[in-house]
């Protein structure tokens, strides 16, 4: 779903707000309005009706009263019935709403006038009052109900609406009162004719001025009617029913009940208005008791015009409040889009800033916050672009230093001796080198060359790492080499080299370096070692080269370095290496360390390697326990195996053991190699195997006292047909050619264990001899090698 | 060097001993086979045929088992002695001390 923008869900939220107010509002002057306006209409009609009421009350009420205040005058000349003529006459002429009147007489009343005598006075048509005699045979008339009803109410009473076809053909009401002659006697009744033409047109202008001033255009329009009290019709928009139809049973027709029920409080005389269904359509009935005549004037009004002008004026309001919410939406919108219209272009700069561009320029903004933003985004903006700048210029000197750096590393590493083998035209000597720098450039060197058949070779390392390191290490090597043309004493050349490093240290570097002159002749080697790892003798008789205390390089330009020597005999290589591969370490940072390294240069002695293939395995052990772990520091390995002038009749092997019986494996591979020089049998080999280790196990376990620490040094040389195996230890003295040889049975029967391992010695050497000399002892075991044993070698390995 | 007990069944039990028996492993080897002293009445066999090499240390061993098993009451044979094993077996007379099976 897209998400709306700001603008859209401000406007929306403030919409909503308004609406909920406005529908409050509209709702509460809706009903009130419409309320009001019904009211008004209400009133209009009732006003309509009570109107109708008064007026016809008014007309009722002249009538009577013109026809009560000419009693006295009639009594009084009852006796003249010519001015009785003209009295009516008079009353017809005042009485503007009378429309005849006329005096009927008990029988014979007058004589001389005939029996049935009666005065009438009437206005015509053309409004002129008339009067004429009558004398009309109608005998009937004093037993009719009006006639009676004359005289039983003393005041006298509207007679019931008729319908005049004697005189005005119209619809009539009269009032009939009793007269009396002066001598109480009943003379005959006075009767005052209203026509109901006058309210019949009343009403019909009524209703045509109701239709044509609030009701135009409606289907159902209200019209309006009078009852009298029995409900018959007196004035009704349809005159066919006038007089004929009784209201109530109009009501009785409909299912509706309501109207029966108004209806009823018609009759009852009262007042009022009620809703009802009227042929179909919901209208309001107001009808109002009309009391002399005991009439009931109704209008009935349909609902839609009650209550048109409330709809009207809601639907007004209506409109008026929606079309305020749209103009308040789509101002309120479109200003929150001009003011948030900066922050859209404030998204397109920051895209150009992204790709690079950081010349866009902002537009102005009018709100002070958005402006802060553009404020802040402009800092932002030209920081960005300067930073990017710095960083350029930074970069670039980066990258011109790395190429520098990797052209510091080649020059490095041509400085090393990098052909191999190096002096490929002799056989007395093989060498190989490596150095694996961890940064591009390193601290480590290397260096040998032969001058005057002797082989000048150091190792070293500078502290630190980096290029100043390789500076140091490259001034080291090269004052290495003009030393070593100079002299030929280590001393001489490690003391030379220490007097130029420390003239020129200002900055406290110091070079830990090994370096020796090998004499290819002889196999001596002059060392001195100023403050480097020792190197390993790897051979017959692997051992460390023992190494004096001397302080590192470019320290102290006075130090007096020690020289010190040792025979290298023919097949031993000297394996030189610096602290980055002991020390390198596994991720759980334990150190490959230098009795590992030592012990598998003892492991790999016995498989007489040349130099290359030696780096190659050793670096593959100290690679496989690091596993996989980058290394931290360099690594620097050199391996000068010393072939020597090889004698052919001379064959010796050493190894130098600690008072440890967990060492007998490494004597066992250490013995293994001999045999297999020997070309010795099974039987013969563990004879071998047994009678050393238990020589050794016995100078271990009783030349030492427990828990001291010490060194065996066991030699094996061969010489014809005899093998010679001298151990030497400085521990206490002690002869086990002294014990008794054991009595095999006897122990047996003891379960005695004594003395088991010199039995097994002498049992298998053919020799075996005990000196004390310079406090070492000295055990010489010889172990002759008779044809058979090397006759059976020999099948075995062809079997 | 490797020890290992194999109870072959409600009578037999059998030592398995593979490898060099030398100084430095007898110590260890000794850790190996107590659990050999838990069987009591039961016949244990100790198989050399992987045997290539003992010292006068693992000759102590072995005469150190042979005692413990028979306060056990257990009968102790060996079996498969390699030529050169059962050479140091003569010589240092323990071809008496334990019945050897061929």
């Amino acid at each position: 779903m897209k998400r709306l923008t700001l603008a859209n869900r401000l406007s929306i939220r403030i919409m909503m707000v308004l609406m909920v107010m406005s529908a409050i509002i509209m709702s509460v002057v809706y009903f009130i309005t419409k309320d009001q306006m019904a009211r008004e209409a209400e009133s209009r009609y009732e006003g309509i009706i009570l109107h109708a009421n008064e007026k016809i009350r008014g007309v009722l009420s002249d009538v009577y009263i013109g026809a009560i205040n000419n009693l006295d005058d009639i009594e009084r000349d009852i006796t003249d019935p010519d001015r009785l003529q003209a009295h009516l006459e008079r009353m017809v002429r005042q009485n503007m709403y009378m429309s005849s009147c006329r005096l009927i007489f008990e029988p014979d009343f007058y004589p001389e006038r005939g029996h049935n005598y009666e005065i009438y006075a009437w206005r015509d048509s053309s409004g002129v009052v008339k009067g004429k005699q009558m004398n009309e045979n109608h005998p009937d008339y004093l037993v009719h109900s009006w006639y009676k009803a004359a005289f039983e109410n003393s005041e006298g009473d509207w007679t019931p609406p008729y319908f005049d076809r004697a005189a005005s053909h119209q619809l009539t009401t009269t009032y009939m009162t009793h007269i009396h002659d002066a001598a109480g006697r009943r003379v005959g009744v006075l009767g005052a004719d209203v026509s109901l033409d006058w309210l019949r047109l009343r009403h019909k202008r009524i209703d045509a001025e109701n239709h044509q001033r609030f009701e135009k255009g409606f289907k159902n329009q209200s019209y309006s009617f009078i009852i009298d009290n029995d409900g018959t019709y007196l004035i009704h928009p349809n005159e066919k029913i006038v007089l004929k139809r009784k209201l109530q049973d109009v009501a009785a027709q409909t299912p509706d009940t309501l109207d029966d029920s108004v209806v009823r409080n018609m009759m009852a005389g009262e007042s009022g208005l009620s809703h009802i269904v009227n042929e179909g359509v919901s209208s309001w009935v107001f009808y109002s008791f009309v009391k002399y005549a005991e009439w009931t004037v109704v209008i009935i009004v349909p609902d839609e015009i009650i209550y048109h002008n409330g709809n009207v004026l809601a639907t007004i309001i209506l409109v008026v409040f929606a079309v305020g919410l749209i103009l308040i939406y789509i101002l309120c919108h479109r200003f929150l889009v001009s003011n948030i219209r900066p922050l859209r272009r404030f998204v397109h700069a920051a895209n150009q800033v992204a790709k690079g561009n950081f010349d866009v320029q902002l537009p102005k903004v009018k709100s002070r916050e958005v402006d802060a933003l553009r404020t802040a985004f402009n800092d932002m903006r030209v920081s960005l672009s300067r930073y990017i700048d710095e960083l350029k210029d930074a970069t670039a000197s980066k990258a011109a230093m790395e190429q520098e750096l990797k052209i510091a590393s080649s020059i490095q590493m041509q400085m090393l001796p990098k052909q191999y083998p190096p002096f490929p035209e002799r056989t007395d000597i093989d060498i190989f080198g490596e150095v694996v720098t961890a940064k591009e450039v390193g601290g480590d060197l290397f260096d040998f060359f032969i001058r005057d058949e002797k082989l000048f070779f150091s190792i070293g390392d500078v502290a630190g790492k980096g290029v100043p390191a390789s500076l140091v290490m490259a001034v080291a090597r090269s004052m290495f080499r003009s030393a070593s043309m100079q002299y030929v004493s280590p001393k001489q050349i490690v003391e030379s080299i220490n007097r130029s490093a420390c003239q020129s240290n200002d900055s406290f570097m110091f070079v830990t370096l090994f370096m020796g002159v090998l004499d290819l002749e002889t196999g001596r080697l002059l060392y001195s070692n100023a403050g480097h790892e020792p190197p390993v003798l790897v051979g017959s008789n692997t051992r460390f080269l023992p190494v004096d205390n001397n302080i590192p390089l470019g320290l102290r330009p006075e130090w007096s370095y020690t020289e010190q020597e040792m025979a290298i005999m023919p097949g031993t290589t000297v394996f030189l290496y610096t602290d980055g591969f002991t020390e390198a370490e596994t991720v759980d940072l334990k150190q490959y360390g230098r009795d590992r390294m030592f012990k598998e240069a003892i492991r790999l002695a016995a498989k007489r390697l040349d130099s290359r293939t030696f780096v190659r395995d050793i670096r593959q052990t100290e690679r496989s326990f690091v596993g996989g772990i980058p290394q931290k520091d360099d690594i620097s390995l050199l391996a000068i195996k010393y072939r020597g002038k090889i004698d052919p009749k001379l064959y010796y092997r050493s190894i130098l053991l600690n008072n440890d019986v967990q060492e007998v494996p490494m004597l066992t591979v250490f013995i293994d190699g001999i045999c297999d020089d020997m070309q010795l049998d099974n039987m013969a080999r563990s004879a071998v195997q047994l009678a050393i280790e238990e020589a050794v196990v016995n100078v271990m376990n009783y030349a030492y006292p427990e828990g001291t620490h010490g060194h065996l040094l066991l030699e094996v040389t061969q010489v014809d047909d005899e093998m010679r195996f001298v151990l030497r230890d400085r521990g206490q003295a002690f002869d086990p050619t002294l014990a008794p040889d054991v009595d095999v049975k006897d122990y047996v029967a003891k379960r005695s264990v004594g003395g088991l391992g010199i039995h097994l010695v002498r049992h298998y050497m053919d020799s075996v001899r005990y000196e004390r000399i310079d406090n070492k002892n000295v055990l010489t075991m010889i172990k002759k090698l008779n044809k058979t044993t090397l006759q059976d070698g020999s099948n075995n390995q062809e079997g | 060097m490797e020890a290992t007990i194999r109870k072959d069944d409600e009578r037999r039990v059998t030592l398995i001993l593979d490898g060099r028996l030398d100084t430095s492993v007898t110590q260890q080897t000794e850790k190996e086979v107590e659990p050999l002293f838990d069987y009591k009445d039961f016949e244990v066999v100790i198989d050399c045929s992987r045997l290539e090499y003992i010292s006068s240390s693992g000759l102590r061993l072995l005469m150190a088992i042979d005692q413990r098993l028979c306060a056990n009451h257990c009968d102790i044979y060996i079996k498969g002695l390699s030529p050169v094993v059962k050479d140091v077996f003569q010589t240092t007379g323990f071809v008496n001390l334990f019945k050897i099976k061929k």
